[in-house]
């Protein structure tokens, strides 16, 4: 290859690692930049094939999440179980075979739905939140009753979901609610 | 500018460091296989726990949201297999450009199909296996391609290490802005939640944490600086191994700890 081609395709090279970082920096970087149209066209091109979050832990969690739920059976509603706990307890008994899956799942669909209600206070809700948190959240559960414990469809259920914060805690009651 | 021509065009730079970087990133998409067949009940089958909803986009986008859009127990197992083939194909080193595109499609379609399950591990992963496409590519009898091939080889190599100080720089940024970390307690505040956390980790005493939370943050301010310097990259990659282990076997988040450690391999420069 001539001298001259090798300096072109080193320039073509440059410009495209340090336009892709660029984009990537934008992207991902806490740093406000001003620029309307370069954000957009930075997420554009980095979500969904460069997609990255580097917030890790920032904030740090200072809230303990517990999602209860209850079904009910021939002789009334059972006890409450505190699923997320122990698919966290589960977890802990072997790090590496892969049920992070399901306490992330859960924990993050959580997550959204509490934030999606924090306007309320501690409240019972005898119906169900219409907002896509709670649907995703709502689908999950479905899904969980009739894996885990072999919940019928049609069953009535209940959830409980506790945010515990150091300096507050909120509790969403949800009734009424239907395996589908 | 003469350097720069000669970075890219001289030969295949770290080559043995890549290859060890290849077997580690196809052994641990081979962990990651299992872990969707132990997992499978409720990831991929009929009752699945994961939401979707299709999203067409473009054509680009919904390669990449091919799982997502035409989802069926049987495509899952196809991609999970597919996964497995494609990476033994490269631990046997019979891996080229084409098995390498389609084995970074297949795990951002499994990526994609999982994102309420997602760490930073997961998207670093992706972007490491795109550029990881690059690599070590087979010699052909035309000169100028082989020229050509070798400066994507190596601009790949340096992407990826770009992208790994970019992620340290950022991380640390966030910590640097953020009081929990300022102050200290982040550490010790995340280990008292049992998310993230285990029986040891939630007896560790505050000042302890508190100084952990302060090596964490000066670890990941001067990784993008000090990696680039051979005296520092001993205590570096201790630092880091011990802390993603940590994350790793500690904290639960297991993917994560084991792609961040896999990066260090490409930093360790045996060859020269």
């Amino acid at each position: 290859m001539s001298p001259l081609l090798k300096r072109f395709f080193s320039v073509v090279l440059v410009t495209i690692i340090c336009g892709h970082f660029v984009f990537v920096f934008i992207y991902a970087s806490p740093i406000k930049i001003n620029i309307k149209k370069l954000h957009a066209l930075s997420y554009l091109y980095v979500y969904p094939i460069f997609q990255q979050n580097w917030e890790l832990f920032v904030p740090a969690p200072s809230v303990e999440r517990r999602l209860f739920v209850r079904y009910e059976t021939e002789d009334g509603f059972n006890d409450w179980q505190d699923i997320l706990s122990q698919e966290i307890m589960n977890h802990r008994k072997n790090r590496v075979l892969g049920n992070e899956t399901k306490v992330l799942l859960l924990s993050n669909s959580m997550i959204y739905v509490i934030n999606s209600l924090y306007d309320k206070p501690s409240a019972i809700l005898r119906e169900k939140p219409e907002n896509s948190a709670f649907k995703i959240l709502n689908f999950e559960i479905n899904q969980y009753l009739k894996q885990k414990f072999k919940v019928k469809k049609q069953t009535t259920y209940e959830l409980l979901l506790v945010s515990k914060g150091t300096e507050n805690t909120v509790a969403y009651y949800i009734k009424s609610l239907e395996v589908n | 500018m003469s350097r720069i021509i000669d970075y890219f065009f001289n030969t295949k730079k770290q080559v043995k460091e890549i290859g060890w970087f290849r077997n580690a990133l196809y052994l641990f998409l081979l962990y990651k296989v299992c872990v969707y067949l132990i997992q499978f009940q409720a990831l991929f089958s009929s009752e699945r726990l994961i939401y979707h909803e299709v999203k067409h986009v473009n054509i680009v986008i919904s390669s990449v949201y091919l799982l997502n859009d035409y989802y069926s127990v049987l495509l899952g197992v196809i991609f999970i297999i597919l996964t497995a083939i494609f990476s033994i194909i490269g631990l046997l080193k019979k891996s080229n450009y084409i098995s390498n595109i389609l084995l970074w499609i297949v795990v951002m379609n499994l990526t994609n199909f999982l994102y309420p399950t997602l760490t930073a591990g997961d998207y670093l992963l992706c972007n490491l296996l795109f550029f990881n496409c690059f690599f070590i590519p087979k010699e052909s009898d035309n000169v100028t391609l082989n020229e050509i091939k070798t400066a994507i080889h190596n601009a790949s190599l340096i992407a990826i290490k770009l992208q790994v100080c970019l992620a340290y720089f950022i991380a640390a940024y966030f910590k640097i802005t953020d009081a929990s970390w300022l102050e200290g307690y982040a550490i010790y505040q995340t280990f008292q939640i049992p998310e993230f956390s285990n029986s040891f980790l939630q007896s560790l005493p505050y000042g302890f944490c508190l100084v952990l939370t302060y090596l964490t943050m000066i670890y990941q301010l001067s990784f993008s600086v000090l990696v680039w310097f051979r005296p520092f990259k001993i205590y570096l990659f201790s630092f880091g191994v011990f802390q993603h282990l940590a994350i790793g076997l500690g904290m639960g988040l297991f993917g994560f700890g084991i792609v961040m450690t896999i990066c260090y391999i490409l930093f360790l420069k045996y060859d020269n």
